[in-house]
């Protein structure tokens, strides 16, 4: 990468930046619906500032942020625990491969949000019903991405491991987990991914805390300030956890 | 013959998996296991589903929901195939934007709808602005590695031969992109239809996704299930209609792994 691709990418950061700035400046934007961005982050810093941010977020800025993380974490946590074993199993024999697998396809490719007002209704407004959706979001791409890793194998790998003798758990210890890892941890981090959407679309659509909780009482509101500002800060959120799970998977493809 | 048999026997078992799933929700409500708030019986919800055909409510919804979710998908065809050409076929531009196209694939979109409310208001703008900026990603991701791995020789060739600027784009660029471009139909199109649905989720009053959000919240669950048949019979005969099309022409040639779902 060189210093030309460089100064272009930045340039075109601050070109954005800018255009935010000026359009509502000039009017052609109203200030409303889109504030300037020179105040949008001051009002970041003033919301993460923990002394300062009381008066913008009665209940405190951080609190909203841990009961999201602890969402995502939560429904993340479900959805390798049972979206592994599933897509092992799915995976593991073909015949049941080719039964299940367009059909999760066609699951994975559903628009499930369209379930969530159900689920609300089903689990209430707490954090039970984010974490379910998000689990349910974050599953599909989990199994279909294990399957893939699992087909992806060379026969030949098996072949010879039989070849020397190995029994079926050597087989899976030491070949068949070592050789499906780089897939399973992108469908890791597609879970992950999906895992964040779904618990921050639930806490938009039907919530009493969390960040999409702020950012959808601060826009009924018409506090396009702070509606601004938390979006940016979940965004850098979201765009850190996703960038930590790409961190690791490059880790784990390098060893 | 076996393979025959074979594939018979895995459209049995699929087939009777799904029905065992429908006479089990049917069955468990039945026996009174689980509320009817919850899960309503599938041969009610047949039965709504076709009331809801008869006065004609469907119709309505359909056309709220369809007619953004069409003008969506074909802009952000057009829109990614003119883009996407440009950014590919100059090396500055595709390393300074890719980045950048990839990053806006991989965030949650969801926390951009109050922006695009509040620019918009709650009308048929804001449901296509929405639904594109989900389907555009996708198709601009792919048609910009197709646009940027077209055949340096066919290129130099073409030159050779005096082809014009714009004859080169329409001979030689075009058809290498057909085949991104057809690899990344089918998942834009799904998250189109994604994006329409939160963006009537939210706010306003028209389409399957207000009307969804008003069934649950009304408690008539075997309307909403209703709809959602109605909605997994869209997305399932479009997902199979793309992937026959995709099949028949993109089997007769490698493609790049660019977006791999």
């Amino acid at each position: 990468m060189n210093l030309k691709v460089i100064s272009f990418r930045i340039s075109i950061v601050i070109i954005f930046f800018a255009f935010w700035e000026i359009l509502p400046t000039l009017g052609i934007l109203n200030e409303f619906s889109v504030p300037k961005f020179s105040k949008v982050i001051v009002r970041v810093a003033e919301i993460l500032n923990p002394y300062s941010s009381t008066s913008i977020i009665p209940t405190g800025f951080y609190n909203h942020l841990y009961v999201t993380l602890f969402e995502i974490g939560v429904a993340f946590f479900i959805t390798l625990c049972i979206g592994l074993p599933i897509g092992f199993l799915i995976g593991g024999f073909r015949l049941i491969t080719q039964i299940y697998e367009p059909l999760i396809y066609l699951i994975y490719a559903f628009p499930s949000v369209a379930l969530y007002p159900l689920i609300v209704i089903i689990l209430g407004f707490g954090p039970q019903s984010k974490i379910v959706f998000g689990f349910f979001l974050g599953l599909f791409p989990l199994i279909l991405n294990t399957i893939a890793a699992l087909r992806g194998i060379r026969p030949s790998y098996i072949l010879i491991a039989r070849l020397f003798g190995c029994t079926t758990i050597q087989l899976i210890l030491k070949v068949i987990l070592p050789a499906s890892v780089p897939f399973i941890i992108s469908g890791i981090r597609l879970a992950l991914a999906f895992n964040t959407i779904g618990v921050i679309f639930g806490e938009m659509v039907a919530s009493s805390v969390g960040l999409g909780f702020i950012i959808t009482s601060a826009t009924y509101k018409l506090d396009a300030l702070t509606e601004y500002a938390v979006i940016v800060i979940s965004l850098s959120v979201t765009f850190l956890i996703l960038e930590a799970i790409s961190f690791a998977e490059r880790l784990g493809v390098r060893k | 013959m076996k393979s025959d048999r074979q594939t018979l026997l895995i459209w049995i078992l699929r087939l009777l998996s799904v029905i065992v799933i429908f006479v089990v929700a049917e069955l468990s409500i039945e026996f009174k296991l689980l509320s009817p708030i919850f899960l309503s019986k599938p041969s009610e919800s047949i039965i709504s589903l076709f009331n809801l055909f008869r006065t004609g409510i469907v119709f309505e919804l359909l056309y709220q929901t369809l007619l953004p979710l069409s003008v969506a998908f074909v802009l952000s065809i057009i829109i990614g195939i003119y883009l996407g050409i440009i950014i590919g076929s100059v090396k500055l531009l595709r390393e300074g934007i890719e980045p950048f196209v990839a990053i806006f694939f991989s965030i949650p979109k969801v926390l951009l709808v109050p922006i695009f409310w509040s620019i918009f208001g709650f009308s048929l703008e804001y449901k296509i602005a929405y639904s594109l900026v989900h389907g555009l990603p996708p198709i601009l991701i792919n048609v910009i590695a197709m646009a940027a791995s077209t055949e340096e020789s066919h290129l130099k060739i073409a030159k050779l031969y005096l082809a014009s600027r714009l004859q080169i784009y329409q001979k030689i660029v075009l058809p290498a992109i057909i085949f991104g471009l057809l690899a990344s139909l089918r998942m834009a199109l799904n998250l189109c239809l994604i994006g329409v649905i939160i963006a009537e989720m939210f706010v306003g009053t028209t389409g399957i996704g207000f009307a969804l959000r008003q069934y649950a919240s009304t408690f008539k669950t075997s309307e909403f299930y209703a709809l959602i048949y109605l909605l997994v019979t869209i997305s399932v005969s479009v997902n199979l209609i793309l992937l026959g099309l995709e099949k028949r022409i993109v089997a007769r040639r490698v493609l790049h792994p660019v977006l791999r779902v």
